[in-house]
C-alpha cells in the first residue's frame, strides 16, 4: 500500500490521506454494524414503546386515549402472568373464580399505573441501548430515556423484561426504572396488603378497582398542568 | 445523638448476625427480611405523619420561594461538599476511573465552579455519581441485615446506618473546628433534607397514590434502588426472580 501511495502522491499527502480514508470508512461502517446488532427483542421494545408514546402524545380525548392505550398494553404485556407473580405465595390455594376476578382488577390497575407513569415522560424519547440474555426466552432490553428539551438533564435508564408467549411471540413481563422493577415492587405492595388483611384476595381485588379509578381521576386533563 | 447510642450496638449486632457470607444476590429484592416489621411500621407511620405536617409543606414552600437556579446552585454546593466521602469510597472499592471522576469534579467545581455552586465538570462530561460506606461494605460482601425504618432518616438497614457513621469520619469537616460549627452542620443537614424532599414531591406522591400498602412498597423500592446503586447501575439479570 505504501509503495502505491508513494508512486502516486507525495509522502506528506499519503500520510494525511490514508488516515482520513480509514476514518471515513470507520464512520460509514459504524451505523451498519449497529443496525445489524439490534436483536429481535430490542427492535420489538423500540417499536412498541414508540407506538405507546404516539398514543400518549396524540391529541385524543381522555376516553379515546385511555381505550387505545389499554388495547396497546394488553397486546404488549402479559398482564395475567404478571398478576399471578404479584400474588407471591398467596396465589397458591386460591380458587379459579377469585383469581379471575383478581386478574380483571389487576389489568385495570396495571393499565392505569403504566399510563400514569409513562405520561410523566411525554415528549421524551426512548432509545434502546442493548440487552442481556437471562435465558433464550428471557431477555432484558435496556434503554435510555432522554429529554430533548433539557440540555443538562442526565438520561435515565429503563429496562424491559421480554419473554415469549406459548405461541412464540415476544411479550413484556416487567419494566424497570433506574434499577427498580415494577412487578417486584407490586408484589411487595400486594403481599404486604394481603398480610395486613388476613390474606383476603377479595379485599385486594376491591382495592385494586378503587385504586384504578382514583388514578384515572387524578390523571385526567388536570394532570398535565400538575407536571409543570 | 442519643438515638445513635441506642442504635449502634443494635446495628453492630445486626451486621454480625447477618454474617459476611450472605452476599447481596442471596437476599434479592424479593426477600422480605423484615423481622422488626411491627416496630418499623410504627416508625414509618410516625415519620409519615411528621412528613405531612412539617417536611412536605416546608419543601413545597422552599420550592415556591426559591427559583430553580438558586436551588440547583445549593444542590451543587452540597454535592461538592460530599466529594471527599465519595472519593474515599471510590478508592476503597477499587474504582479507579470513578475515583478520578470524583477528584476532577471536586477540583474543577471548587475552583472554576465558584466553591461548588456551579457544576462545571458536568458540562465537560464528568457526571456525578454517589458512593458511601454502606455500599463499600456491600461490595466487600457484608450482608445488609434486617430492614430498618429509622425515624426521620427513612428506610435503611444496619449495614447502611453503620456506613453512614463511618462516612462522618471520612468527611474533613467533621475534624475542622470553628465557632458556629454545630449550627452550620445542623443547617447543612436540614437544607439537604428539605432540598431532597422538594426534588421528590411528585415521585413520592405518585408512589403513595399507586400503592395499596405504602410501607411495603417503600421497603421494596428502597431495597431495589439501593442494590442498583451498589451495582453502579448494572443489571444483574441472573438475580431476577423466575416468572
Amino acid at each position: 500500500m505504501s509503495s502505491y501511495s508513494r508512486a502516486m502522491l507525495p509522502s506528506w499527502a499519503a500520510a494525511l490521506i490514508w488516515p482520513l480514508v480509514m476514518l471515513v470508512a470507520i464512520i460509514f461502517s459504524a451505523p451498519v454494524a449497529f443496525a445489524a446488532a439490534a436483536s429481535p427483542a430490542e427492535t420489538f421494545v423500540q417499536q412498541n414503546i414508540d407506538k405507546g408514546y404516539a398514543i400518549l402524545n396524540a391529541s385524543l380525548s381522555d376516553d379515546q386515549r385511555r381505550a387505545q392505550f389499554r388495547t396497546f398494553m394488553l397486546g404488549l404485556t402479559d398482564t395475567r402472568r404478571i398478576g399471578m407473580f404479584t400474588l407471591g405465595q398467596y396465589a397458591n390455594g386460591a380458587s379459579k373464580a377469585d383469581l379471575d376476578k383478581f386478574t380483571d382488577a389487576f389489568i385495570d390497575y396495571a393499565v392505569a399505573v403504566y399510563e400514569s407513569r409513562l405520561s410523566k415522560y411525554k415528549g421524551q424519547t426512548l432509545k434502546v441501548t442493548g440487552s442481556s440474555e437471562r435465558a433464550a426466552d428471557d431477555i432484558v432490553v435496556n434503554a435510555d430515556v432522554v429529554n430533548p428539551n433539557s440540555s443538562n438533564g442526565q438520561p435515565f435508564k429503563v429496562g424491559f423484561r421480554v419473554r415469549k408467549t406459548s405461541d412464540g411471540h415476544p411479550i413484556i413481563t416487567d419494566m424497570q426504572v433506574e434499577g427498580v422493577w415494577l412487578a417486584l415492587s407490586q408484589r411487595s405492595d400486594f403481599t404486604g396488603f394481603l398480610q395486613q388483611h388476613g390474606g383476603s384476595l377479595a379485599a385486594l381485588t376491591d382495592n385494586l378497582h378503587m385504586q384504578a379509578q382514583q388514578i384515572h381521576a387524578s390523571s385526567g386533563p388536570g394532570s398535565q398542568q400538575a407536571q409543570k | 445523638m442519643n438515638l445513635f447510642k441506642v442504635l449502634v450496638p443494635a446495628i453492630l449486632a445486626g451486621v454480625l448476625l447477618s454474617g459476611c457470607a450472605s452476599v447481596s444476590s442471596a437476599e434479592g429484592p424479593q426477600a422480605i427480611n423484615d423481622p422488626l416489621e411491627p416496630v418499623n411500621r410504627v416508625m414509618f407511620d410516625t415519620t409519615l405523619a411528621l412528613d405531612r405536617a412539617v417536611l412536605r409543606p416546608t419543601a413545597l414552600a422552599y420550592r415556591t420561594v426559591f427559583p430553580a437556579f438558586m436551588r440547583d446552585s445549593l444542590r451543587n454546593f452540597l454535592n461538592n461538599l460530599g466529594s471527599p466521602v465519595i472519593l474515599a469510597n471510590d478508592v476503597l472499592q477499587g474504582e479507579g476511573t470513578r475515583a478520578g471522576d470524583t477528584l476532577i469534579r471536586a477540583g474543577v467545581n471548587t475552583t472554576l465552579g465558584l466553591g461548588g455552586l456551579v457544576d462545571v465538570a458536568k458540562r465537560w462530561g464528568y457526571m456525578r455519581h454517589s458512593e458511601d460506606f454502606g455500599q463499600t461494605l456491600a461490595v466487600y460482601g457484608v450482608g445488609e441485615g434486617p430492614y430498618l425504618f429509622v425515624p426521620l432518616l427513612g428506610p435503611g438497614n444496619p449495614r447502611d446506618v453503620l456506613g453512614w457513621i463511618v462516612d462522618l469520619a471520612f468527611d474533613p469537616l467533621t475534624y475542622a473546628q470553628w465557632r458556629e460549627k454545630f449550627l452550620w452542620q445542623f443547617g447543612r443537614a436540614g437544607v439537604d433534607l428539605i432540598d431532597l424532599r422538594a426534588r421528590n414531591i411528585e415521585t413520592l406522591d405518585e408512589i403513595e397514590k399507586t400503592s395499596l400498602d405504602y410501607y411495603a412498597s417503600v421497603r421494596s423500592l428502597y431495597r431495589q434502588s439501593r442494590n442498583n446503586e451498589i451495582r453502579n447501575g448494572a443489571t444483574e439479570v441472573q438475580d431476577l426472580p423466575d416468572f
